[in-house]
Parts: C-alpha cells; structure tokens; sequence
C-alpha cells in the first residue's frame, strides 16, 4: 500500500456539483485549517450537511500522516456527544477524497456575526458563553482540551442556538501526537500565557481563551491587540487584564470581573473549571434578569374591551391562583398560604430561575417580529404551566391554547380548532388553514397579534399542521406562537423541515434546578407562603442536595417533594427539613390529597442507612462539601 | 477531629455537632440528629452574627443558650462551628471557659 504522506492533495475548493456518499456538494461556506467546509446536501436524509474535506498535504502535516490526523479530529468529535457541540455524522474516505460529514449549523460565526452587527448585549454575549462553556466543560471530562476557543469557531444559529465547533487543533489530546512543547498551538489574539511560554495546553487555557473570546463579544475586540505577533504575545504575558468597561461603559461590573478571573495570568488563579465559570456566568445572567428595585420589568397591559369573536380560553380553570394552606401545615406549622403549588394569576413570578425565564418570554413575545417563541424543558420542567401562566398575564392579547395531554386521543391542533370554535375540517393541513382563516380575520379587531400557545408538540407528529402555521405566523404577523415542549425543540422542527429564520424565533429553555437553585427556590416559597410571625422553618444543606437529587431538577417534581416534605414535618412536628424528609417524601403523589398526618412515615432509626448513605455521600461530593460524618 | 477530645470527655457534655457555616454536619458526637442540630446551629450563628453586628460586638466568637435542664455552647473555629450540648446547665460556664480555651489553642 502506497504511504498515504505521499499523496498529493488535489484542489478541494472547486468541487461544486460533485457527489461524496449520499452528500452533494452545494457552495464553499469555509476553510479550515486542514480542510474546505462545504454545504452538502444529503440526498438520502434530504437535509443540508457540512461536509469538511481535507485539504491539507503531508508537507503541513509535519510528518504525520494527514488523512489519519484528519480522521483522529472526525473521531475526536464522535466521542462527544453534546447538544452544543457540532455533531458528526460520518467520516469516509472516496478516491482522492477525505471528508467528514458534519450538523450543519445554518448562521454566522460569532465573529462574523460581531463583525456584522457590533459588540453584543451582555446578555447574549453571556448566553453564548454559558452554551461555550457547557459544551467545554463536557470536552474536558472527555480529556479533550480544544486548544482553539475563539469567536470564530462559535456557530450561532437560530433560536440561541451556540454551537462549539473545529476541535483540528485538539489532537494534541487525542493521544496520537503531542505537539513539541515550543510549538504554540491557538490563535494568537486568544491564547493562553502558559502556551505561550511552551507549556502545554489545559483546560485552564480553554478557559483562558473562552474568556477573551467573551470580551470580544462584549466590546468587538480582543483583548490584546498588537501590531505585529511579539507585542500580542507580550500583551498576553505581562499586561495586565484590560477592563471591558473601558471599551464599553455601562457594562455590569460582574461582566468585568468574570473577564478579569478568566484572563488570569496564572491558570491557578482561573475559574477552576468551565461548570465553575459557568456558575458565574448563570448568576450574571440573573443579575441582568432581575429589575433595579421598585420597578418590574413586566409591562401588563391595559386590557382591551372583549369583542372579538375568539373565545378566551379559560386558563385561570387550569391552574388555580393561591389557595389557603392545607390544615395541617396551617395548624402545625404556621403556613397562611398553600406553598409549592398555586401561581397567582394576576402577578408575574417572583422566584428565580422561574421568574427569568417568564421576563425572557415576555421579552420574546414583546418584540413584534417574534413568530414563535419556544419554551423548553425536560420532563417536569413546568415549562406548559410556565407559558399559560403568562398568558394570563397578558390581559390585552386573545390566547388559543391546547395541550396535547388534555385530550390524549386528539391532535393538538384539533383542539386548537376547538378552542377557536372553528368546525374541525380533518386533516391537520386542513385544521392549519382553517385556524389560520379565523386569526387572520379576527386581526382585524384586535389591536395585538392573537397569541398561540400550544403545549406538548411532539415532533415529527405535529410538523406538517404546525408548519403551516408558522409560516402564517411569519408572514402575516397576525399572531404569535408560544411552543412549550422538550429541549432541543427548535433543532428537532428544523431538521423536520421547518424554515425558521434567525431573529422571528426566540428559544427560552426552563433550567434543571441544581441543589443551590432548589435551596433558593424552597426558601423562597417557605417565606412567601408562611404566616406574618411564624418561626423560621429550616433546611439542611443535605435536603437541599437530596430534594435536587430525587426530582432530577424538575420543578414540578421540586413542589410535590418540597410539600410531602412538610407533611412530613407537621406529623413530626418539626421546623427542620433534613435529608430524612427529602428522602422518604419523594413521592409521585401529593400527601395532602391522600394521607392524613398519622399515616406520615416515621424516621427510622439509625438514619441514615448505608444504601442512602452512599446516595448522600455522591451528592456531597458533587456539591464539594466534605462527607457526611461517622460518630466519633 | 474538630470536637476538642477536652470537651468530648466531659461527663456534662451530653452530645457535640460540627457544622460549617451553611448548617451542613461536618462531625457528630453522640447526637441522634446530627443533621438538623448542625442546620440549626448554622442558622442560628449566621442570626447571632447578624446581630452582634448590630450591637457592635466584631467578630463573633461564642454564643450560649441555657434552657431549664440543659444549655448549648456554639463557638467558631474558622469556618466551622463548634456546639457542645451540656446538662446541667450549672456547667454552662465552665464548659464555655474550657471549649473557648481548646479552640483558642488549636488556632495558635
């Protein structure tokens, strides 16, 4: 067999028309450093690809072989399977031919995309971040360091959508060729000082570099400019980390000191992992979400007087606003109000994570050139009652709204018809155009686009109605649409067929609550819902943690735990939560509907028992908190 | 081990916690519900510190409570508190003297 280093690369930029596999190569939409990026389109799957094809020859490849190195990268990426990450579909080799078939990620980079319209809000250039972050992190536990973190190799889609992408440089890693310490592997403007110096890459550098890559979203810049490479690389090395406030005022100050740790000339000094830099960047993204003081940031408006012929569909039947506290918990333990339940319909939310998805969502829906806005979540999420809930708040809109679970045997759009008092045609292309007919006529009277809220979609079922739907929504603008389902619900309706364009779609996802977001989220609740002079009721560090554990993060799993949980403690007649309530609460039922206090179960003693014991010991570790301690 | 082997002999220490500052058991000595003494005692220190900020005390130190048959000795070592639960409350003091003293000494 012929040494593959010998083989001369043919021109791979001139390959328009041609066939690889099933993928036919449309337009060069990149170049790599080892390869041209192509739009594909894949004729068996029938959706558009990238496929990346070598173009790189032996003599660059420093005596390696460049067709397994370029392999080694398609392998690399294969091993992550992460939602921010470009996935991979396949590596082959045809003729003279290597190429990788790649998601292709339709948008511009960030760079481009900073290049295009300027320095980003801090609020997306911190979403970028946290989505950069995220797919880092899961790099790094995979032993990947990605040595090229840039705004250039950050895809931005629709609907948020970040994508991490060119993990070429991160071979390094892949345990096939360690560079030699001297050679410097990055792109100077966002490069570590320790690579720099000769050391090699970790994943503090990537967190180095993810941190310039932030302020250039911030202020359209790196942050070392130099005139030529040796004053960029000093720049990185002796000076001292420049205020992305000096380039941009009014930025937040947590902004700042974000970028101020991450460029840190010591990797010791750094965030200690890209989950910890993401911490701080979820926190600014709270911060930024939260109103000054004295004023909300949710504008209900005036409502109009009810004269259109849509019915209103009646969401406060639904989901009740606050009820009086059951009797034990207003008996035993002082409650005025029933917690972890009700929504007032009337008030927006206040607690956090909730109450910043809900302002995001209204923020979507506020912007006229919004068409749809979808709100995802995992299962429990609470992502549907989310959306109904603000609906409610929006007094002046008509709302249609169905959801797939009220009537299991029914499409959704079915019940939309039913709710807009539209004759079921049959057919869900038939049910679209006839839903489409009636908003549209009723835009007439109205003085604000009809807001259309459909929980459940399941994809593909619902796409060929849906998209119809959609497409009336963007042209028309005769209403809006608010999609509540599972994550990745705008990727999976894309990849379905659906033509949405970047900035008519607006993605908000519902986060799974950590143990720190479910402590905060619980107290909030306890405090909002006790009675005017009730003692404190207290929670262990340790329920916190198993209470996060046992829902998986999911609210709606959080609030029924969370009120069994005090069931629990009026039939002990305790005021403090602990790891013992978490645990024998996690129930799928709500107690206060189905047990009475002397049916509660009791303690048992020792707690807790070596299984539960190993349980808490994992989430102690997770929450870097020491072991749950032996008697001495 | 934090709980001072000085104070974990005494016969009127009925039963010792250590808990970090979040209320989280860090150690338990004789004490049926290390847990939820541990997240009292968190509570009750970050209250009692609040307080003593107020009333222009510094740093707090130690802080006890007596109740009719048996009082309790919080003290802070770094980042941990220590609690001494003590019967009868007649020894409250010297308990205090002596969980203070061993603390001290530790930290020098």
């Amino acid at each position: 067999m012929a040494d593959p280093r010998a083989h001369k690369m043919p021109d791979q930029a001139n390959l328009v028309g041609t066939r690889l596999g099933n993928y036919r190569l449309e337009k060069v939409i990149g170049r790599g450093r080892m390869g041209v990026v192509y739009l594909a389109q894949d004729e068996a799957l029938l959706r558009p690809t990238a496929i990346k094809l070598l173009a790189w020859s032996a003599a660059e490849a420093g005596g390696h072989d460049p067709v397994q190195w370029f392999l080694t990268e398609a392998r690399l990426i294969a091993r992550l399977n992460h939602p921010d990450v470009v996935q991979i579909y396949g590596a082959a080799r045809q003729g003279d031919h290597c190429y990788i078939a790649m998601e292709y990620v339709a948008g511009l980079s960030a760079e481009a995309t900073v290049a295009r319209e300027g320095p980003f809000p801090p609020e997306r250039a911190t979403h970028v971040l946290l989505k950069a972050a995220s797919a880092l992190y899961a790099a790094h536990l995979s032993g990947i360091v990605h040595r090229d973190v840039k705004p250039g190799n950050l895809l931005l889609g629709s609907a948020g959508v970040v994508k991490l992408s060119d993990f070429g440089m991160a071979l390094g890693t892949a345990g096939r060729w360690t560079p030699s310490a001297h050679v410097r592997v990055g792109t100077p403007y966002y490069t570590a000082p320790e690579v720099w110096r000769g050391e090699a890459a970790s994943p503090a550098s990537d967190i180095y570099s993810l941190g310039a890559t932030y302020f250039h979203l911030l202020t359209g810049r790196p942050p070392y400019e130099g005139e030529d490479l040796l004053s960029i690389e000093r720049a990185h090395l002796r000076a001292p980390v420049p205020d992305p406030r000096k380039v941009v005022p009014g930025l937040p100050a947590s902004c700042a000191l974000l970028v101020e740790r991450a460029l840190s000339k010591s990797p010791k000094d750094r965030h200690t992992s890209a989950e910890v830099l993401s911490r701080e960047g979820r926190k600014i993204l709270e911060d930024l979400a939260s109103p000054p003081k004295g004023t909300s940031s949710v504008a209900v408006r005036a409502p109009l007087p009810p004269a259109a012929p849509i019915p209103r569909v009646a969401l406060e039947q639904s989901t009740p606003g606050f009820s009086p506290a059951p009797p034990p918990l207003a008996k035993t333990l002082g409650f005025a109000r029933r917690p972890f339940l009700a929504l007032d319909p009337a008030e927006p939310f206040r607690l956090e994570p909730l109450a910043s998805v809900q302002r995001r969502l209204l923020e979507g829906l506020a912007d006229p050139a919004a068409a749809l806005v979808a709100v995802t979540g995992g299962p429990g999420s609470g992502a549907g009652p989310l959306c109904r809930a603000t609906a409610r708040l929006l007094a002046s809109r008509r709302v249609l709204a169905a959801a797939r679970d009220d009537r299991p045997g029914e499409t959704i759009l079915a019940q939309l018809c039913r709710a807009a008092g539209v004759a079921d045609p049959g057919g869900e292309e038939a049910r679209a155009s006839a839903l489409i007919e009636r908003i549209s006529a009723d835009r007439r009277a109205e003085a604000e686009p009809t807001l259309v809220l459909l929980d459940g979609v399941a994809v593909p079922g619902s796409v060929s109605g849906l998209a119809r739907l959609v497409a009336a929504a963007l042209f028309t603008r005769s209403f809006q649409i608010v999609l509540a389902g599972e994550p990745r619900l705008v990727p999976a309706l894309v990849r379905a067929g659906l033509d949405l364009p970047a900035g008519r779609v607006a993605e908000v996802s519902v986060p799974r609550f950590g143990p720190e977001e479910t402590s905060r989220y619980v107290r909030g609740w306890l405090e909002a819902t006790l009675a005017p002079g009730a003692p404190p009721l207290l929670v262990s560090p340790d329920a916190s943690l198993l209470l996060a554990h046992r829902s998986s993060g999911a609210v709606e799993r959080v609030n029924c735990i969370a009120e069994n949980m005090l069931m629990l403690a009026a039939a002990e007649k305790s005021r403090v939560l602990t790891s013992w309530n978490a645990w024998a609460a996690s129930d799928t039922e709500r107690w206060t509907e189905t047990r009475a206090l002397a049916e509660m179960p009791r303690r048992p003693e020792p707690w807790p028992s070596p299984e539960i014991l190993a349980v808490l010991g994992a989430c102690r570790r997770a929450a870097e908190m020491p072991p749950w301690p032996r008697e001495t | 081990m934090l709980i001072p082997p000085l104070i974990a002999k005494l016969p009127e220490v009925k039963s010792a916690v250590v808990a970090d500052l979040g209320g989280a058991v860090v150690e338990v000595l004789r004490e049926r519900d290390g847990e939820g003494a541990a997240a009292v005692i968190g509570f009750l220190w970050s209250t009692a510190a609040e307080a003593g900020d107020h009333l222009g005390l510094g740093a707090l130190r130690l802080v006890s409570y007596a109740g009719p048959a048996r009082g309790a000795v919080v003290a802070s070592a770094g980042s941990r508190l220590v609690a001494a639960f003590v019967e009868p409350t007649s020894s409250l003091s010297s308990v205090e003297k002596l969980l203070a003293g061993a603390l001290e000494r530790k930290e020098a």
